[in-house]
């Protein structure tokens, strides 16, 4: 068991566990006691826990929805070979959506970081202003980011369109940086010495995988594979959407949109390029959100009524 | 009768309250005005989650009015012996008032049976539960949202609703929300609902579970704390109003927490320093007591919450500035291992105005223009040069990573990289302070390099903005683009620069052209169009500097158009402004304004003197004649004050001749000739101004 994680599991957290797998799992627990499926990370790359289809498409449309999940994302542009202690190639968000929002959303979520042991009173917790918008996503939405003691842990989110579509019911998106919070429940600075458990340590597992991955950004992917792939993949995403395949066409949604980032980290886009490239992957975007909202309507909406009843009904 | 109504909300941005209670506060007088309910006081208060109207001496009900109501036409209420038909004693029934009293008045669509009665007014809890809700929908705010099933807008989420008269609820619904009364107290202090009994127990109550609900007294709080918590860190609190009011809005109950950093930071520049801790944390630097340029290494932030806890919330802050210093050190780092000159280098990756080209771009336009300016205010070779050099460097630092992290460090950054590049301290200067005047009132460059590079700067924005189609309409401004022609206004004014306005445009649009590979930006009709708009533009901008320096309305329109040239359009206004207090002025002006005026009828200027028959009127051509070239040469100097002395010699004769001859002559030759020299004098006035804009007070 290398002594590092040891030390770093001291820590001003009260409650709850300090591992970072603790608490993922005391979060599992709490968001699925307000009846949150407890969901999974998407295996196709993506920049945000916004993009899995269970968050993206799922906010869309008349059906309620709660759902709870760990996604690693990347953000290659973000990478910085594993030097620097607060930026990252990949970072895990735990991510919440409850759809409608509930009226006392705020105090269930103060609850879950009491359940993590950042409890309101000896912390100053604080909800600051910060509006979100996507353009990839055709989305945007109003909220916060929310601090403890001064530092980021959340960004809590009404979202407000999505795909080019208005919201209505109103989803609240709440992401949870873990790392973050781990850090700070663990009494570190450097993410690097998070304890995931008690045998592994953020550096064990992933500075390897930034140090590779902001190489192979920055430096080594193909540019001109990685333009081919984009088309490639815009062109196959077009082709599943005439054919009615949403979620195949939503698969290439979000590989257009890596693959653009890639490029981007690159240094290969200008500027003209970047407001075409995202023009293309909001326009694939906006499609399939339209698809989405004509399955459901064709299926008769069958989950409409599944969170409208018995305790935690909104 | 006392009234309280507060809506519950989620955190209101902070930026967003202090014009929400201002509306709050002017509506709500207004609603009660109207409704016939003035009260005795009345304040809007409010936190991040609270907004709240607090109303004393409300009177039970709404003063009695008579109201008049209309009937049938005359015609129909009365048969033709005068007897009210059944539609006159219907109406009158109708109304509850006798037939007797129905009145009879002419109205436009012609005659008219009246009843007036008196009404008595509602209570005022009836009309208060009708009123609110339509004050609270009629608040405006920047951003609006939706939540929950999606069927109300407001700034943010409203959780709750209380609303007391006394002790009674007044019942109503907003956004879904009923009113009661019931109230929250401070989030974390008292988190549990709250049965308020009276409204006059309302402040009491909420005052005891935390909340400090008057934003000054918020404010002075805050004041008397981050000072006696700097105190306990060793020093002085770093003031910043700006910082002081939006925390005020960030918090419902302040507590000053003082924290450390390590020493080794402050090799950082102070403004950096500073800047972090404002920008990411909302925190108050602290400087070495009686020395106001040396920081101490702490800092004071503003907790939303008690004592409990403060070593936690402490350690917290300390873990994030020294955090964020170390970003900032590692950006410095970075930012300093290449000269300025090459981050400008990739400013052919950011882009200006929509289809202007990119920052690069702007900086090689800003270069050229900077040239000409420096030739136009004649700057010797090696000025000329700093000033051009400037305006290159001037965008470099927005490539560094400090300043994408931190803009509003932009320029300060520029003067400090270019300084550790090596590049002449006058280049440095001239970049931080191109930035300069950033609102009305703000220090001007110190510098003549950094002030041509701010107007290089600012008449690129323009001229390109105004290309593109953004100029402001309205009071929307996203480019604050009056900002910066005032600003370059008043540079112009401030130091005396003599410029033509309209050929500093056109310097602006060839650059467009050189730069861009675009001529319609430079030639044509659409570029004409750009020069006349931007032109009336800045003359508005000039209108305001001047009324702010107390000229004469009139005067300021007199010059006004007369010349593209600021400064001489203010040594104009001035020479007009201190001649009125000389008791001739007035005499001398109403005599030339009589000439202009009759001048208008002259059909040419050609004056024959063989047809100057009159004494007077020969007077006054050979006293024209001696006046014009002095008066000419002061005017063509810029010497308006000697220009007037000048042109004031003329008054005798000009009295005299409009006081002898008869102008409007019935013979035609005559009377051609007297309008023609009427006309040499009106343009000799005229080379001040339009002298038929000035008032004769």
């Amino acid at each position: 068991m290398p002594e590092r994680a040891l030390r770093a599991t001291r820590g001003p957290g009260t409650g709850g566990g300090r591992y970072l797998q603790d608490i993922i799992h005391t979060l599992d627990r709490f968001w699925a006691g307000q009846g949150c499926l407890i969901w999974f990370p998407y295996d196709v790359e993506k920049g945000a826990g916004t993009m899995n289809p269970a968050t993206f498409l799922r906010v869309l449309g008349p059906e309620p929805w709660r759902v709870a999940y760990v996604e690693p994302s990347r953000r290659p542009a973000d990478g910085r070979y594993g030097d620097n202690p607060n930026r990252l190639y990949q970072h895990l968000q735990y991510q919440v959506i409850m759809k409608p929002s509930p009226d006392d959303i705020q105090d269930v979520y103060l609850e879950s970081l009491e359940a993590i042991g950042l409890d309101r009173r000896s912390h100053d917790i604080r909800f600051v202003e910060d509006n979100w918008e996507s353009p990839t996503l055709g989305a945007s939405g109003q909220g916060w980011e929310v601090w403890a003691d001064g530092m980021e842990i959340t960004q809590f989110t009404y979202f407000q369109t999505v795909g080019g579509r208005e919201c209505r019911p109103v989803a609240v998106e709440i992401t949870y940086g873990l790392e973050r919070l781990a850090a700070y429940i663990q009494g570190v600075e450097d993410i690097y010495r998070v304890a995931l458990s008690p045998q592994m340590t953020y550096h064990d597992l992933f500075r390897r995988n930034e140090w590779e991955q902001s190489r192979y950004s920055f430096e080594v992917a193909d540019v001109a594979l990685m333009r081919q792939l984009f088309d490639a993949y815009e062109a196959e995403a077009t082709r599943c959407l005439e054919a009615g395949l949403l979620l195949p066409a939503y698969d290439y949604v979000l590989k257009c949109s890596h693959t653009f980032n890639i490029l981007d980290a690159r240094g290969a886009v200008s500027l003209g390029e970047r407001t075409s490239y995202l023009t293309r992957c909001r326009h694939l975007a906006r499609r399939c959100a339209d698809l989405y909202l004509e399955q459901r309507e064709e299926a008769g909406y069958p989950w409409r009524d599944r969170w409208g009843e018995g305790p935690g009904a909104c | 009768m006392d009234f309280v109504m507060e809506v519950g909300v989620e955190e209101v941005p902070a930026r967003f309250l202090p014009p929400a209670l201002a509306q709050l506060e002017e509506m709500g007088w207004r609603a009660l005005e109207e409704a016939r309910l003035r009260p005795a006081s009345l304040s809007a208060l409010g936190t991040p989650r609270r907004l709240v109207l607090r109303v004393e001496g409300l009177p039970e009900r709404q003063e009695p009015r008579v109201v008049k109501v209309r009937g049938p036409s005359r015609r129909v209420a009365f048969d033709e012996q005068g007897r009210p038909t059944r539609a006159a004693l219907g109406f009158a029934a109708g109304q509850g008032v006798a037939v007797e009293d129905l009145v009879v008045e002419d109205t436009p669509g012609g005659e008219y049976v009246f009843a007036r009665r008196l009404e008595e007014g509602g209570p005022a809890g009836q009309v208060l539960s009708e009123l609110m809700p339509r004050l609270l929908g009629a608040l405006e705010f920047p951003r609006m949202m939706r939540w929950g099933w999606g069927e109300f807008r407001f700034v943010r989420p409203v959780r709750w609703i209380l609303a007391l008269l006394e002790d009674r609820v007044v019942p109503f619904s907003f956004a879904g929300v009923h009113s009661g009364r019931t109230t929250r107290g401070h989030r974390s202090l008292h988190p549990g609902p709250l049965d308020v009994g009276h409204a006059r127990d309302y402040l009491r109550a909420v005052t005891e579970a935390g909340v400090v609900l008057d934003p000054a007294a918020r404010r002075l709080q805050i004041r008397e704390a981050v000072e006696r918590a700097a105190a306990r860190a060793g020093g002085e609190v770093l003031w910043d109003e700006e910082l002081a009011e939006e925390v005020t809005f960030l918090a419902e109950h302040p507590t000053a927490v003082e924290g450390r950093f390590e020493p080794d930071y402050l090799s950082l520049p102070r403004e950096v320093i500073i800047t972090v801790l404002r920008h990411h944390q909302r925190f108050f630097a602290v400087r070495v007591p009686g020395d106001p340029a040396a920081l101490l290494p702490a800092f004071v932030g503003v907790r939303d919450g008690g004592e409990e806890g403060i070593e936690i919330v402490r350690a917290g802050y300390e873990r994030v500035v020294q955090a964020r210093l170390a970003d900032a050190r590692f950006f410095y780092g970075e930012d300093l291992k290449v000269p300025l000159e090459r981050w400008g280098e990739s400013l052919a990756g950011v882009g200006f105005l929509e289809g202007m080209g990119t920052l690069q771009d702007k900086v090689t336009r800003m270069e050229a223009l900077a040239g000409f300016l420096a030739y136009s205010f004649g700057l010797d070779e090696r000025l000329t040069a700093v000033c051009r050099r400037a305006a290159r460097l001037s965008k470099a630092d927005r490539a560094t990573s400090m300043v994408r992290e931190l803009p509003e460090l932009e320029g300060v950054m520029g003067r400090e990289y270019a300084l550790r590049s090596g590049e002449d301290p006058a280049v440095a200067g001239a970049i931080r302070d191109h930035y300069l005047p950033r609102f009305a009132g703000d220090e001007l460059p110190a510098s003549l390099a950094g002030m041509v590079v701010s107007l290089a700067d600012r008449l690129d924005t323009l001229v390109g903005a105004f290309a593109a189609g953004l100029e402001p309409t309205g009071s929307q401004d996203p480019y604050g683009l009056r900002r910066a022609a005032y600003g370059l206004v008043r540079i112009l004014w401030a130091a005396g620069l003599r410029l033509s306005l309209g050929w500093a445009i056109e310097e602006a649009q060839a650059a467009y052209r050189q730069v861009l590979g675009r001529p319609e930006l430079a030639q044509g009709e659409a570029a004409e169009r750009v020069k006349g708009a931007l032109l009336d533009f800045l003359r508005q901008r000039v209108r305001n500097l001047f009324g702010e320096q107390g000229i004469r309305p009139d005067f300021i329109e007199a010059v006004v158009g007369a010349t593209d040239d600021v400064s001489d359009a203010w040594n104009r206004a001035r020479s007009l402004q201190e001649a009125k207090d000389y008791p001739e002025f007035a005499d001398a002006l109403a005599a030339f304004r009589r000439v202009v005026t009759l001048a208008e009828k002259a059909e040419d200027d050609t004056v024959d003197p063989a047809l100057l028959r009159e004494p007077p009127e020969r007077q006054l051509w050979e006293a024209y004649q001696a006046c014009r070239p002095v008066a000419r040469a002061y005017a063509e100097a810029g010497d308006w004050r000697r220009f007037l002395a000048a042109v004031a010699t003329l008054r005798p004769a000009v009295d005299a001749f409009l006081d002898r001859v008869l102008v409007m002559a019935p013979e035609e030759p005559l009377r051609r000739n007297r309008l023609a020299l009427l006309r040499r004098l009106a343009d000799l006035f005229g080379l001040l101004g339009d002298l038929s804009r000035v008032l004769v007070l």
